[in-house]
């Protein structure tokens, strides 16, 4: 009797399941089924061949990336100390947006100033980049130009060509990018703090500035901490797009973070498995970061991901 | 409410809005306009730095862009991406939120596991792309298109926003003795309409601007280059033939170079430019819903 509903239920529900099975098939063919390409860490891959036909050779892949290699620190300090900073960065001058934004009593041009700062994030990285190169390339940024025009400069300064400026050059191109999309997170987040609070200070003879420290900013923590974690939990990625773009022959050192060092003896020198391996240990790495900050999450305020 | 006299502070905030404001409009909407004016200014005229308005008048940089052939090609790449990606993406996706806002389906905890785990775990950069050639997709347009047809983060939107819908909608439905496809069909997705609009115009703007797909896939199918690949080539370009242009070219040749790339900067970008101020809106509601969603 039991079995006999359970087999009625499946018969009613069958048109939904023909209806999940696109993006079912469409997840396993192009998300789950690349996963066994894991082996070729494990085996050495020839493409064309089979990922398990090569000669095995166990973790040597990742003991040459962590040891005889020797790039896996400077792989990790630099990707972490970029996405760090640019979390840090990002963020601050988002609030800041977000706050001073609220303040501004025309609504008119608060709208207009808020759909300006949202419009970068639309903006490929190639587009980007070609923005980035028209105001500080060496020989004809107009930024450069101007300063040797003054007299400030004797010459360009190479910004995006010189190892010292790589990582300036992407914080600062990652805030240009993202700081209005934060801001409107921040926005919203002003948008559902209680308004009789202000009224209650207003009436206590609160100043502007201190609506603002007492009342906005402790409001904000919540959303500040959901952005932290979602922004920490990839702290391991980078924006390969960015990344290509920006980086050159003269800062390439400086950028080579763990997307880029996979693309290099990857696709460039077509060392496949060495790449793979190293894919691996950011997933790992990934993974491990996630679940870190999911717990300590919890653990404060309750917020989580999962 | 009586008036409030105006006070140093009030001065002070008002100071750091009008600075705030001038350091946009420097930022983000000077640097556009920048790239427009030298476009189409005079190449003997224009010299590098700050302008305010085009020197002379000029679209040599334009029309040797389109001689050179290849761009009308490429921006129907650019168009058919983008009208075929996010029209294929809104299918998939939708028919997958609708069957998994469901909760009494069978075996629905563990089908959804499976769907928002994809969010956080990825084979990595080697392995998909072995993937797409042991497929046989690469060098076609089907690349573009079809491994982005399930996307997650529009499925949990739409997910959340047919849950929010009053069950007697498709209560209604069913008693009258409509399937389920045609309930999706006719009654769900047009009450839809606002949430679809938003993720719509996400996949849109990802498709525009995507180029390394065309990078890993199709590098030498030229027929099959979009907009946004060209202008990556032309930036890079730059970067190899810097040290050609500093040693050996004129002023006006240089002036040539730099003005061919901001046009297709242009180019690539005006689509966006011109879309943007009129569907900002939804860009807005998507974000915040993704925001409380996250």
């Amino acid at each position: 009797m039991k079995k006999n509903s359970k087999y009625l239920k499946l018969r009613e529900q069958l048109p939904l399941f023909c209806m999940l099975l696109p993006g079912f098939l469409s997840l396993l063919i192009f998300v789950y089924w690349p996963l066994r390409g894991w082996a070729m860490a494990f085996w050495k891959y020839t493409p064309g061949k089979g990922y398990f036909s090569g000669a095995f050779k166990g973790m040597e892949y990742f003991k040459m990336f962590f040891t005889t290699m020797n790039d896996a620190g400077t792989v990790v300090l630099n990707t972490l100390s970029i996405n760090f900073v640019t979390i840090a960065i990002n963020l601050s001058v988002a609030l800041l947006l977000a706050m001073l934004l609220n303040e501004m009593k025309n609504r008119r041009w608060k709208k207009v100033m808020q759909t300006l700062s949202f419009f970068p994030y639309f903006v490929s990285w190639s587009i980007t980049y070609s923005i980035f190169y028209a105001f500080l390339a060496a020989e004809n940024g107009a930024i450069n130009q101007a300063l040797v025009s003054v007299g400030l400069l004797s010459k360009g300064i190479d910004f995006l060509g010189s190892k010292n400026y790589a990582w300036q050059m992407i914080w600062l191109s990652n805030l240009w990018h993202y700081v209005g999309y934060n801001s409107i997170i921040f926005l919203s987040g002003i948008a559902g703090i209680d308004q009789e609070m202000y009224e209650a200070a207003e009436i206590d003879g609160a100043s502007r500035i201190g609506k603002m420290r007492y009342i906005t900013l402790p409001n904000l923590t919540k959303t500040l901490v959901m952005l932290l974690i979602l922004n920490s939990g990839s702290v391991f990625n980078s924006s390969f797009d960015q990344f290509y773009m920006f980086s050159n022959v003269g800062n390439m050192t400086s950028l080579e973070v763990f997307d880029m060092y996979i693309y290099r003896y990857g696709m460039k020198q077509g060392n496949f498995s060495y790449a793979t391996a190293v894919g691996i240990v950011k997933t790992a790495a990934s993974i491990i970061m996630l679940v870190t900050v999911n717990t300590v999450a919890k653990k404060l305020s309750n917020t989580s991901l999962f | 409410m009586k008036k409030r006299r105006i006070t140093g502070e009030d001065i002070f905030i008002q100071a750091c809005i009008v600075l705030m404001i001038f350091t946009l409009l420097f930022t983000m909407a000077y640097p556009f306009y920048h790239l427009i004016c030298y476009s189409i200014s005079d190449p003997s005229k224009v010299r590098p730095g700050f302008m305010l308005f085009p020197k002379g008048l000029n679209f040599d940089a334009y029309t040797s862009l389109f001689r050179k052939g290849g761009l009308v090609s490429a921006a129907g790449i650019s168009v058919a991406r983008a009208i075929s990606g996010p029209a294929l993406m809104l299918a998939v996706s939708s028919m997958a939120a609708y069957v998994l806002a469901k909760r009494n389906l069978i075996g629905h905890k563990f089908i959804s596991k499976m769907f928002v785990f994809t969010m956080y775990i990825s084979a990595g950069m080697i392995p998909v792309y072995r993937n797409i050639y042991d497929l046989g997709l690469a060098h076609s347009f089907w690349v573009y298109v079809l491994p982005c047809m399930m996307d997650i983060f529009s499925m949990v939107l739409i997910r959340t926003y047919i849950e929010s819908m009053p069950d007697g909608l498709e209560e209604a439905a069913h008693v009258d003795g409509s399937g389920y496809f045609r309930t999706y069909a006719q009654i769900v997705m047009p009450v839809c309409k606002p949430i679809l609009a938003t993720v719509a115009l996400f996949s849109i703007v990802a498709q525009w601007n995507a180029y390394t797909d065309t990078m890993f896939y199709n590098t030498s199918d030229v027929h099959l280059h979009p907009l946004s690949y060209i202008l990556m080539q032309y930036m890079k370009s730059s970067q190899l033939s810097m040290e050609a242009i500093r040693v050996g070219a004129g002023r006006d040749q240089r002036a040539n170079a730099q003005m061919v790339k901001m046009a297709i900067t242009v180019i690539t970008i005006a689509p966006i430019m011109c879309v943007y101020p009129l569907l900002q809106k939804y860009f807005v509601k998507g974000i915040m819903i993704g925001a409380i969603k996250g």
